[in-house]
């Protein structure tokens, strides 16, 4: 595949189709843990790692399991287990290799596993009928563009703490004021990749 | 529709929920850290409130830390006598008079409220101390003395500091756990730590000459150690700037709050 191919993949996941702003997938994630930069970019972090893994082994399953079985209607259980068998594993094997970054994850690795965006990466690879690379290539850009809206909204946040916001909209009211309004804002990309 | 293909279905679940099923068991025993069992039995005995007043990332770090021995006991400010000494014997360390130590409270260094405190300018920003301060030093004369904006009130995770009508931080030492963490967020160094028995303290901050005091605030301490003179045991030092009850020698006889011309020491549970 083309340089200019992974381009348009790359860009289109993290700013056109950004997953969180744009799908509305791994919303959960992105309003519970954004009080922080340094917790996002954690979460963020931890997504990217699983949301590539998870592309390829997803695509890996379709392809030599379901297709060949003409069972392709397992897709969502059959992907939602490989997802947390290897959300397990990647567990596992940090605790083992980097304790220092497992601390850092913290809580946040086990809670991928029920991120909806992971799944929905996996999905929508399918779906898009992409081949091995596009898929690994949209898993990871997806999974930038996550870090990169839980990023921004952990930085509005942060100075939302510090100003005079009226009673009645404190907490979760402008919280939610912010995510549409960050929404509307990536409206702004559409139609930049025909 | 035949029945083979539910078959199929189930028994590729069930092959694909085995295979990684085996993969993640054996994958556990590859990676398998070995963790000492008394980090969990220390991690049962601390509050678990995860307030990071230890330095540690949270309960479990420190409960960690301990059993390796490279924390010590006191470093938990929010655990009590009895909880250390739990602790002591879990780790096998024999806890001494000098590692269990009694509770330590904040006390705010300032009773110059919006009445007797004189303001610099009218602040109209964000309602946070740490931000007053950076904009000319903050709104009031005062250079040392509270700004009052209740940074602390948000920092503290135990809800024990609320703000009183004219406008200072009152800790409440029951619900306070010593965590120390308000002292570390106020911009202007207000506060400190006392033992909870502390009684009579001198409520300012200023270490300026007596003239200066005076034309900012009614209530800040000029120096004129009236309240060292009345002391019977010696309690009040000067050594900082203003007056400074020692806790470990003043017996709580209140003779000094009378004397003081300013009205800047207050105290609670006077003895007689």
């Amino acid at each position: 595949m083309s340089i200019r191919e992974i381009m348009t993949i790359v860009i289109s996941a993290i700013l056109i189709n950004n997953y969180v702003l744009q799908r509305f997938l791994g919303v959960c994630p992105y309003l519970g843990v954004s009080k922080q930069i340094e917790t996002a970019l954690g979460m963020g972090m931890a997504v990217t790692f699983v949301m590539a893994i998870a592309s390829a082994f997803t695509w890996m399953v379709q392809r030599y399991v379901l297709v060949p079985l003409n069972l392709a209607f397992l897709q969502t259980i059959a992907f939602i287990l490989v997802i947390a068998a290897l959300v397990q594993f990647v567990e596992l094997v940090i605790r083992k290799s980097s304790p220092t970054l497992y601390q850092a994850l913290g809580i946040y690795l086990p809670l991928i596993t029920t991120n909806c965006a992971v799944l929905g990466v996996a999905v929508i690879n399918v779906r898009a009928a992409y081949g091995f690379l596009p898929s690994l290539v949209n898993g990871t850009a997806a999974a930038v563009g996550f870090t990169l809206a839980i990023t921004l909204m952990a930085g509005i946040r942060e100075r939302i703490e510090l100003s005079d916001i009226p009673p009645a909209l404190r907490g979760v009211p402008i919280t939610l004021i912010t995510a549409g309004l960050l929404s509307i804002a990536f409206f702004g990309f559409s139609g930049m990749v025909k | 529709m035949s029945l083979n293909i539910v078959f199929l279905s189930v028994a590729v679940l069930a092959v694909l929920g085995f295979i990684l099923g085996a993969g993640l068991s054996y994958a556990a025993r590859v990676f398998a850290v070995v963790r000492d069992p008394r980090i969990d039995a220390v991690l049962s005995e601390l509050p678990g409130a995860n307030c990071g007043a230890c330095g540690y990332p949270g309960c479990s770090g420190y409960a960690e830390a301990l059993v390796n021995g490279s924390a010590v006991l006191t470093g938990c400010p929010v655990s009590k006598r009895e909880t250390r000494q739990r602790i002591a014997d879990i780790i096998g360390q024999g806890g001494t008079a000098d590692t269990i130590t009694d509770k330590q409270v904040p006390t705010v260094k300032c009773c110059g409220d919006d009445n007797k405190s004189a303001r610099l300018f009218q602040y109209s920003g964000l309602e946070d101390c740490r931000a007053a301060s950076r904009l000319y030093g903050g709104p009031r004369q005062c250079r040392h003395g509270c700004l009052g904006l209740g940074t602390c009130v948000n920092a503290c995770q135990f809800g024990a500091i609320t703000m009183s009508s004219s406008g200072l931080p009152v800790i409440d030492r029951d619900k306070c756990t010593g965590c120390g963490m308000c002292i570390d967020i106020c911009p202007r160094q207000v506060m400190s730590m006392v033992p909870e028995k502390a009684g009579v303290q001198v409520l300012c901050n200023s270490g300026e000459a007596a003239k200066a005091v005076r034309q900012v605030c009614r209530t800040g301490c000029i120096k004129c150690r009236k309240c060292a003179k009345v002391c019977p045991v010696g309690a009040v030092s000067f050594e900082n700037g203003p007056a400074e009850i020692d806790p470990g020698l003043c017996t709580n006889c209140g003779l000094c709050i009378p004397e003081c011309p300013v009205n800047c020491i207050y105290g609670t549970n006077l003895a007689g």
